[in-house]
């Protein structure tokens, strides 16, 4: 039976021990780790929020449906009228535009009222004049054309162009819209009309290729209620737009900050973990005599641990509640700091991360200090009597195992991945071995050089090794904070550098495409007296995968890959006689000068996906010829990089050069856009495409990540100084009435200061050296199997052994006065 | 009130099986004052213990209040002695986060007693500290300790009161006085008293005097 009286009577211990300062670095330690998991949950919440609302931005809105060749079903758009959303809707279709001079092929896209005022789109109301956003679309029985449309149907504003069976007078000249989904970059050059006059131009016939865009706007549940909805009844020709649809160049950085804020939470989850894990210890050392008096007047054993995991949990309830309101003032300062910043500056009207943050309170408490309360219940009463007598020592293994199973609740909770995190976990223990086992060689070796040491640095060696398995710990304790902290830190630093790599000044800002090969001569010269820096130039055709090894490719590829996007459309196929810019060989050799044979060179990751191998045959439908290739080689291509990048890139020559265009990518700087207005006036037919939009989006995100991950590492910081603060206090603690004694014996005080500082040196070179060695290979281990980034070696880790010593050295000076204080 | 019979206890240690207590029987009555005297190192202290509750005799039967202690659970023990057992150690144990007043009202928390705090204050005052209820123990003299002590064993009202060596940590006039102040509080609350010690001076003030040697009990002649 539970003795219910022992609940009126912890919380008056709790705050008796408060009140003595008995609690304060186990509370500082649940507030540093709490606090960090709520602010972190906050922040990445409202990064969330600000990169989906970048995200919908690029996309148009926060929900769009797509819809191949028929429009939704009008009971659809009836319920989410229902449910209070707006919609707006966008078709495209290709189709002749004529004037009396010229006729061409541009893509129509009809908008309505909702949609500009979504949408920015730019119009100026002559060629010369300034774009402003337009506030309706075109008026009924108007066009707007893009530019080059002007030279190449020689027409101006008022002039009359015929589209289908209707008459539109040419009222604007289309310059910009901020909707950036991929599949709107278009070869043929653009016109914009009203929605209401579609119709009018009979032009849309059953079986006519249309794309009808429905974008829904409204309150975010609604959105997400609606979209629950709306999803299973979706055919195979309709579908979600998702971030998978904004270049590839945001979503990589997206990701890349998501993986880094969650490994940055993790590291400081586990650091305060340690942190309370070492403080518990030291509380429960504390606590033996107490609850010696506890057990001798009237406690059972079961009292005590009932009462001390009542205590604690009353502890982590109070403290993560105080975290949480930190936590949240922390992520609130830091909206106030980068409001410029943000695009959406809102507080995030959500408890989870306050419901998390008070349970992860709960669940790290006690998963690192649970072997500690079960060894308080064994206290023996009979410690009253005589104080020597021990509780049942802390199984090594009971403590690891709890500390472990804890960490990989919270990694998976964290997570969601069972998986990797499960991965992680093998590493980490062999790496903890491998810790122990290196930290354990290095301090035994120390023993060669005890006979030959003196005075105070012989003092500190004899103490280190006397005891052995105290200093192990220390050094262990030490050399994962600072490992954690470097990996922190260089993941930060690469993160960094990879996204300056990404995106350096000269990143191409345009794309120049439908280049005929009767005009490339005269580009290349355009581009070369412009001055303009430019890549190189690659031919294009579009061609079908329609064959592996002569079995049709759906038959031929792995199940998971048949619904793989590049098996539903044409691809872009490329040739070339050297590696692309930007790529690099993964498996296989270049075909140089060898054309015995049609070479096809593969990118990697689909490769893998379809299960294509080195000699393999690809067959390709391009027009009406089928080709047939062997693959040579596998590339690495980098997708964000705003080159012209390629799948299938074949051997020179397998191609009839008739049916080819070319295309490239340059830099513009802005100085030079009037460059623009001269190539399409000379080259009309050229499709350029402009990613200046999108180049300054990456480059705005990519800089709030900064400032993000620079906040984020604060926490790090913090919770990695508590636990150097907690295995300061506990190591000190303990020497305290050693150092008395020997102060008593005649030892000077400053004999006693060196013989400390000499200890503390020592370990804190031992951690600083294993921190650097391991901080390397988890960097290794992280970038090749779990995050999938470059790997390079890291020289600045030399650092952390200096910055190990020197926290060490200052943690000891602010401590070291209270150990050595007057007996 | 307490009754041990041929009371045994060996410990066993790497080496060997150590025999602290060979064959020891008390009978103490009910109000009646005991103290039990010997060396240091004698087994004073284990046969206190073993009254207690606390160990285990290796051999032998102890009747508190005519309940048999061999037959109680260790949680059973700890009931039994919330209700009979007073205690006073030789170095206090009070607990150093708590103020004088809240070590006093510590056995009567335990049990949820809602009196608590009134029952210290009286004891306290009964001990002449009304004055320190809020002192911290590292902010109270030795004697003053102890005398916090005394108040706490008190507070339960308990039938038998046990003491290991209360003066052994005090100097002859505190240990002097504090002994007047136990007696008196003795008599008052007619409680029965075992204490254990080598003050020779102390055990005359009690009713009966043994001295344990060599494993046995003798009453002491004077």
């Amino acid at each position: 039976m539970i003795n219910f009286n022992l609940f009126l009577f912890i919380p008056k211990l709790l705050w008796r021990d408060w009140r003595a300062g008995e609690l304060h670095i186990l509370v500082f330690a649940i507030v540093v780790a709490v606090t960090s998991i709520v602010a972190i949950g906050f922040f990445s919440a409202q990064l969330e929020l600000n990169m989906q609302g970048q995200v919908s931005r690029l996309l148009g809105a926060p929900f769009i449906v797509r819809s191949m060749n028929h429009p939704l079903e009008a009971r659809w758009l009836l319920q989410a009228e229902q449910q209070q959303l707006t919609i707006s809707q966008s078709l495209v279709f290709a189709s002749v535009l004529s004037t009396e001079q010229q006729l061409h092929l541009s893509d129509v896209k009809a908008i309505d009222d909702n949609y500009v005022k979504q949408i920015d789109i730019r119009i100026a109301p002559d060629f010369d004049q300034v774009a402003i956003k337009t506030q309706s679309p075109p008026k009924s029985g108007t066009i707007w054309l893009e530019e080059r449309l002007f030279y190449l149907l020689q027409a101006n504003i008022g002039d009359k162009v015929e589209l289908g069976y209707r008459e539109l007078e040419i009222a604007g000249v289309f310059v910009y819209e901020s909707r950036q989904s991929r599949s709107w970059w278009m070869i043929s050059p653009k016109a914009f009309i009203n929605r209401k006059d579609v119709a009018s131009t009979k032009i849309i016939q059953p079986g006519s290729r249309v794309t009808y865009d429905y974008l829904f706007y409204g309150d975010k549940s609604n959105i997400e209620l609606f979209r629950q909805w709306l999803q299973p009844q979706l055919s195979s020709s309709q579908w979600i737009l998702t971030e998978k649809n904004i270049p590839r160049a945001l979503n990589s950085a997206l990701q890349k900050a998501r993986d880094y804020l969650l490994l940055a939470s993790l590291i400081s989850v586990i650091l305060a973990g340690v942190a309370i894990a070492i403080a518990s210890q030291h509380f429960s050392r504390l606590r033996w005599d107490q609850t010696a008096v506890f057990r001798c007047f009237a406690y059972r054993k079961r009292d005590v641990l009932v009462s001390y995991i009542a205590y604690f949990l009353l502890l982590s309830v109070i403290s993560s509640s105080i975290a949480c309101g930190l936590g949240w003032l922390l992520h609130w300062v830091w909206l106030i700091w980068f409001k410029d910043f943000l695009l959406t500056f809102a507080l995030i009207p959500s408890w989870k991360p306050i419901v998390v943050g008070i349970g992860s309170g709960i669940v790290v408490l006690f998963g690192f200090s649970l072997p500690v309360i079960l060894q308080l219940a064994s206290v023996p009463p009979l410690r009253v009597l005589r104080s020597h007598l021990m509780p049942l020592s802390i199984s090594a293994i009971g403590l690891w195992l709890s500390a472990i199973v804890t960490v990989f609740i919270l990694l998976w909770w964290y997570s969601q991945h069972f998986l990797l995190v499960f991965l992680l976990f093998v590493l980490g223990f062999g790496l903890l071995l491998l810790l122990l086992a290196m930290s354990s060689i290095g301090l035994i070796s120390l023993k060669a050089i005890v006979n030959l040491s003196s005075g105070s640095f012989h003092w500190a060696l004899l103490r280190i090794l006397r005891q052995l398995s105290w200093s192990l710990a220390q050094v262990l304790a030490l050399s994962l904070v600072f490992m954690l902290v470097g990996l922190a830190w260089f993941v930060k630093l690469d993160l960094f550098q990879g996204w300056q790599q990404q995106l350096p000044s000269n990143t191409p800002n345009y794309f120049l495409i439908n280049i005929q090969p009767f005009q490339i001569e005269q580009v290349k010269q355009f581009v070369a007296t412009s001055q303009i820096n430019a890549t190189d130039f690659y031919p294009m055709i579009r061609g079908r995968l329609i064959e592996l090894n002569g079995q049709a490719i759906k038959d031929a590829i792995p199940a998971k890959a048949k619904n793989h996007n590049v098996l539903r459309r044409e691809l872009n196929l490329s040739w070339a006689s050297k590696v692309p810019e930007h790529n690099s060989l993964v498996q296989g050799k270049w075909w140089s000068d060898d054309i015995s044979e049609h070479w096809v060179s593969v990118e990697y990751k689909l490769a893998k996906t379809l299960g294509i191998e080195l000699g393999d045959r690809l067959s390709f439908r391009v027009g009406s010829e089928v080709i047939t290739a062997t693959v040579k080689n596998f590339r690495q291509v980098k997708w964000d990089s705003f080159y012209p990048n390629f799948y299938m890139i074949l051997s020179p020559r397998i191609l009839d050069q008739s049916s080819i265009t070319w295309i490239n990518s340059f830099y513009l700087p802005p100085k030079k856009q009037l460059l623009l207005k001269q190539l399409s006036k000379q080259f009309p037919n050229i499709t350029i495409i402009s990613i200046d939009a999108i180049v300054h989006e990456v480059r705005q995100i990519l800089q709030r990540m900064l400032l993000a991950v620079d906040y984020l590492l604060l926490f790090v910081l913090a919770a990695s100084f508590t636990v150097l603060f907690a295995t300061l206090q506990a190591s000190l603690a303990q020497r305290r009435t050693e150092m008395k004694i020997f102060h008593l014996l005649g030892c000077q005080q400053s004999q006693l200061q060196r013989q400390l500082w000499w200890e503390f040196l020592i370990l804190g070179i031992f951690s600083g050296i294993l921190a650097m060695l391991v901080t390397e290979a988890v960097i290794y281990g992280l970038y090749t199997w779990v995050l999938h980034w470059a790997f390079h070696w890291h020289p600045w880790l030399l650092v952390l052994p200096v910055l190990t010593v020197m926290s060490l050295m200052l943690g000891v000076r602010g401590m070291n006065r209270k150990v050595l204080s007057a007996p | 009130m307490i009754e041990a019979k041929h009371i045994k206890k060996q410990v066993k240690t790497e080496e060997q099986t150590l025999t602290i207590l060979e064959d020891v029987s008390l009978f103490v009555q009910a109000q009646q004052t005991v103290a039990i005297l010997g060396a240091s190192g004698c087994g004073k202290s284990t046969f206190l213990a073993i009254l207690a509750g606390l160990d285990n005799p290796t051999k032998g039967e102890v009747y508190l209040d005519q309940v048999l202690l061999n037959e109680l659970s260790q949680d059973q023990k700890a009931l039994l002695r919330a209700k009979l057992l007073g205690f006073i150690f030789q170095d206090f144990q009070l607990i150093a986060s708590f103020t004088a007043l809240e070590n006093v009202m510590l056995p009567l928390e335990l049990v949820g007693n809602k009196a608590a705090k009134e029952q210290a204050s009286y004891w306290l005052e009964q001990v002449g500290l009304s004055h320190r209820l809020k002192h911290y123990p590292k902010q109270l003299s030795g004697g003053e300790q102890q005398r916090v002590a005394i108040a706490r064993s008190f507070i339960n009202q308990p039938k038998i009161l046990l003491a290991d060596e209360p003066t052994g940590n005090l100097d002859q006039a505190t240990g002097h006085k504090m002994i007047e102040l136990l007696f008196e509080l003795n008599q008052t609350q007619a409680t029965t008293l075992v204490l254990v010690t080598h003050d020779q001076a102390l055990a005359q003030q009690c009713q009966q005097r043994y001295r344990l040697e060599h494993g046995t009990l003798q009453i002491q002649d004077d």
